[in-house]
Parts: C-alpha cells; structure tokens; sequence
C-alpha cells in the first residue's frame, strides 16, 4: 500500500443561515449557536495515496468546492479530521487571484507567485517558461484590462502548474483560450494526472473529463460520499443515480446551463 | 489567545517579504491608471491641511505660538496633522481590510492574520513620505533636528501596533456586520474633532474633557510626535498618558485575538 496523502476521517462541514444580520452577528461574535445549519459535507472519509489521481464527481452545490478547499487548506471541517501531507497547488475559481487590471500581466504575475509563496529567484528561473505558455507575447507587458477574454487566466494557469506540484487539486472552468491552448493545458494536466509522483484530484460533472484525467471517482450527493471506487463505474453511477432527467439530451443541457451559471465561461467537457 | 498571538507572530516571520510587496502594491493599485499617480496621495492632504490652517488662522483666530512649543503655529499644527492622516485613513480602511482581501481568503492559504498587517504597511509608505516633507520644513524654518525626533519612530512603532489590533478587530466585525463600517465613517469626523489636533489640549481645563483625551489613543499618537518635535518632551515624562494608550492597546489586542482566534477557520466560510 502506497503512503497516504490525502485523509478525510468523518469530515463534516456545516455553513450556518441566519434569519437576520443581528442573529448573525451574534452568533459569529460570541460563538452562540444560532442560526440553521447547512451541511456542506457530512461524515466524509476516504484516503488517497500517493500519485493516484481522484475525481471529485457531484452536482453543484454537492460540496466537491468544500472538499477542494479543505485540501487546499483554504477552509477547515467543522467537525473530524482532514490530514494532507505535501504541497498543495489549488487550482479553483477564475485563476486570477490577486490580479489587478491595471497592472501589466509581468507585474500581475509576480503578485500571483507572491501569494504562492514564490521567492523572487523563483520567478526569476521560470518566467519566461510562464510567459512561453500563455502564448500573449509583448502582451505580457501590457495592463491586463486590456486583454481579450480569457487571456489573462492563462497567466494564472501557467504560474501554478509550471512546476510539479505534489498535490494538485482543479476545481476550475477550462473554458478559457482557444482550441489548441485548451488542449495545451489538457496535456499539462494529464501529465500530473498520469504522474506517479502527483496525487491528482479533480472536481467534475462526470463528464468525459473525470474519465481522461482521472482513475479513481468518488460520487458525492449533499455532501455524502455514495460511491468510490474506479472512475468508469463512479460515473455510471452518477449518471444513473444522482442526474434526473426528462429525457436523454436534457442531461447534457442540464450540465451546460449550470456550468456557464458556475463560471464566467463555462466547463468545456469536450475533451 | 496566547497560542493565536504566537501564529500571528510566526505568520508574519515567515511571510515578511510577501507582506512588504503586497503593501507595496496595494497603494500602487489605488493610483495606477491616473496621469498624476502618487502625486494625488501628496495632493489631498496638503490641500486639507492649507484649507484647516486658514479656517484655523482666520476663522478661529488661532494665530501666536502655543506655549511651551519651539515652533511656529504652522508647523505644530502641520506635526499633528500628519499622523491623524494616517490614522484617518486606518479608522476605515482597517474596517474593509478582509473584504478587500477576500479572494486571497478565499482562493490562496496565504495567512489572513497578516492582512491587517498589508493595509497598515500600504499606508505608511506615505507617511513616511509626508514625514520626510514635515523634517524638510521644520529645517528650512530653522528648527535644528534634536534627539527628542529619535521617538519618532517609537511613537510609529506603537500606531503601527495599534492600527493592526485595530484592523483586525474592526475588520472581522464589519464581515458580520455592515453597520460597523457606517459607524466608523462618523465616528472618524467625531474623533478628528476630538481629538486635539486642531486645539492645544494642554490648556483645556475640563476634567472630563481631559480624561477623554487620556483615554484616546489617537490623541496621544498626535501629542507623541508634537512632544517629539515641538515640545521636546520624552515619552516617559507624562507616564499617564503612555499608561493609558497601552491600557486601551491591551483591551483591543485582547478583544482581537479573541475575535480571530474564534473567527479564524470559519472566515473563509464568512466573507
């Protein structure tokens, strides 16, 4: 058995809703314990070892961001234990964080590599592999506002997985560039997907994507882990179990309309 | 609350450098894309200070010396005036510092506990800035430097202390509560007021008027640097007055490290 990584042991996460401001300002304050809880996750556990790749399969609102997060570190179970060992690079929302429009891409990305935690040296050896891969050319040096849609993710995108991480984890639209820039950034996941030395894990509608990067699935509905097991199977099983449909072709509509409601331009499941 | 104190000591140890960038960019953000930059940031407050020093001279007939002072009227009013911007610029902006940030909470495990930190640092670049300007005209009025100026420093050093409780306890309740940051607008006008920046507090002969001004640390921030350059009165000559900020600096450093150490994992969930 390969060392474990990745452990969720009877991980919940409850989000509280409060009727009014002053119940939540109460319960935030002196820790009271007003207001309905939402369960982001309940009572989760599996455990990943290393270089498997997983894919976190679920509806929106089905906690595969909650679960993400809790390995990236960014927030924490409310109850149980999540232990992670390795580097996380965190892959999520639209990839631009920290980035200011009126900086140049260059100066955006040294901000970005700031808040990775990247010392200057760092940057300095990569850049220009980072620069490489985005494809923008001169425009690296021009103020990001002005770049067509999408283009400034690909800075994003080509800072965090320039070096092998050791732990990565794509909760993210790819919806972004064009076709073979896409497919540029398929390959580079599937790269760290295929690595015996990445754990991989990806949060997916079930679509042909989760089968492509990944070997492993784990179907999660309201927050519950219903299945785990190979990714053929665990997609089998959300499609049969977890989607209701009208008919077969809604399935599909279905999936689009919540991914482009979810991301600024949409989960491309094509590839 | 020892333990939390102690995580933010460690985050700061370990993140200085990305504090240091990251307050760096956050004042250049507020000026990129404006033909005149930075000059803005010299602009307003030399404008407020020309328009309260004739409202002061004309209006309020508050020409001569004050007494005791080594200085003119000028520069004694200009000595308080720049620290109050600063602490002006904190009574606010410390409240909308998380929110300002959330996608740094949100999407990267940079340490929150250093946020605070990245909006005090942003803005004491121009206080530094101003401060340069105010030696350069206490010189070429013909005041020498004398060692008293040595505190100036130390007196930066406790607002620096200050605005970060300050901040963080401000800016974990404006997540809650939106009220706080309104409050804070007003209470900005009532403290710049109150506050003895446009007034001689010394010859205030109020009690109760007195013990206010004991009590506010922005009062005692002020009267350090026009102790230090007017006045060349140490620290440690009016032990009252440095007991009563450290006083007020403990209850808020308590009732913040209360605050993030019950808010710290639930803020992503939060902001």
């Amino acid at each position: 058995m390969g060392k474990s990584i990745v452990e969720f042991k009877n991980v919940t996460k409850e989000f509280k809703i409060h009727r009014s401001n002053k119940d939540r300002f109460i319960d935030m304050v002196f820790l009271k314990d007003r207001g309905v809880s939402r369960m982001g996750v309940s009572e989760m556990g599996f455990t990943v070892e290393k270089g498997e790749s997983v894919a976190v399969i679920g509806k929106i609102g089905s906690g595969k961001s909650v679960i993400c997060s809790m390995i990236a570190g960014i927030t924490s179970p409310t109850r149980g234990r999540v232990k992670v060992d390795g580097k996380v690079s965190y892959l999520s929302g639209d990839l631009r964080n920290g980035f200011v429009g009126d900086f140049t891409g260059r100066k955006n990305m040294k901000i970005q590599a700031t808040l990775l935690g990247w010392s200057d040296s760092m940057l300095k050896e990569h850049e220009q592999e980072i620069i490489d891969f985005t494809e923008l050319g001169d425009a690296i040096d021009k103020p990001v506002k002005h770049y067509e849609k999408g283009a400034a993710k690909r800075i994003g995108f080509a800072l965090q997985t320039c070096i092998k991480p050791e732990i990565m984890v794509c909760d993210f639209g790819l919806g972004f560039g064009n076709n073979s820039f896409r497919a540029k950034c398929l390959a580079k996941l599937e790269e760290y997907a295929r690595d015996d030395e990445v754990t991989f894990f990806l949060a997916s509608y079930g679509g042909p994507l989760a089968k492509r990067l990944c070997k492993r699935g784990i179907v999660i509905d309201n927050g519950r882990l219903l299945f785990d097991g190979p990714v053929e199977e665990a997609v089998a099983f959300y499609r049969k179990n977890i989607v209701i449909r009208a008919k077969d072709n809604d399935f599909d509509e279905e999936e689009s309309a919540e991914d482009s409601s979810s991301f600024d331009e949409g989960f491309d499941d094509s590839y | 609350m020892f333990k939390t104190f102690r995580q933010i000591v460690n985050d700061h140890i370990k993140y200085y450098r990305q504090i240091l960038f990251l307050a760096k960019v956050d004042k250049d953000k507020s000026f990129k894309g404006s033909d005149l930059g930075w000059i803005w940031a010299l602009f307003k407050p030399s404008i407020r200070i020309a328009v309260y020093y004739i409202a002061m001279l004309i209006g309020f007939r508050s020409s001569g010396n004050i007494p005791g002072a080594n200085c003119s009227y000028f520069l004694w009013f200009v000595t308080g005036m720049i620290p109050w911007f600063y602490m002006s610029d904190m009574i606010v902006g410390g409240a909308t510092c998380f929110k300002r940030y959330r996608n740094i909470i949100l999407r990267t495990d940079f340490p929150n506990s250093t946020i605070p930190s990245i909006v005090s640092l942003s803005n004491l670049r121009l206080h530094l800035i101003l401060m340069a300007f105010l030696i350069g005209m206490f010189v070429i009025m013909g005041n020498t430097p004398s060692v008293y100026w040595l505190q100036i420093p130390l007196y930066m050093i406790l607002m620096l202390a200050f605005t970060y409780v300050w901040s963080m306890t401000v800016g974990l309740l404006s997540i809650v509560n939106i009220d706080i940051k309104n409050a804070l607008s007003t209470l900005n006008s009532m403290v710049f007021w109150l506050s003895g920046i446009l007034f001689n507090i010394n010859v205030i002969d109020n009690e109760i008027a007195q013990v206010f001004f004991m009590l506010n640390p922005v009062t005692f921030l002020v009267m350090g640097y026009r102790n230090s350059m007017c006045f060349d009165k140490w620290i440690t000559e009016d032990p009252a007055s440095l007991g009563c900020f450290l006083g007020v600096f403990l209850v808020l450093f308590v009732v913040a490290m209360k605050l993030y150490s019950g808010l710290r994992k639930r803020l992503p969930d939060v902001v």
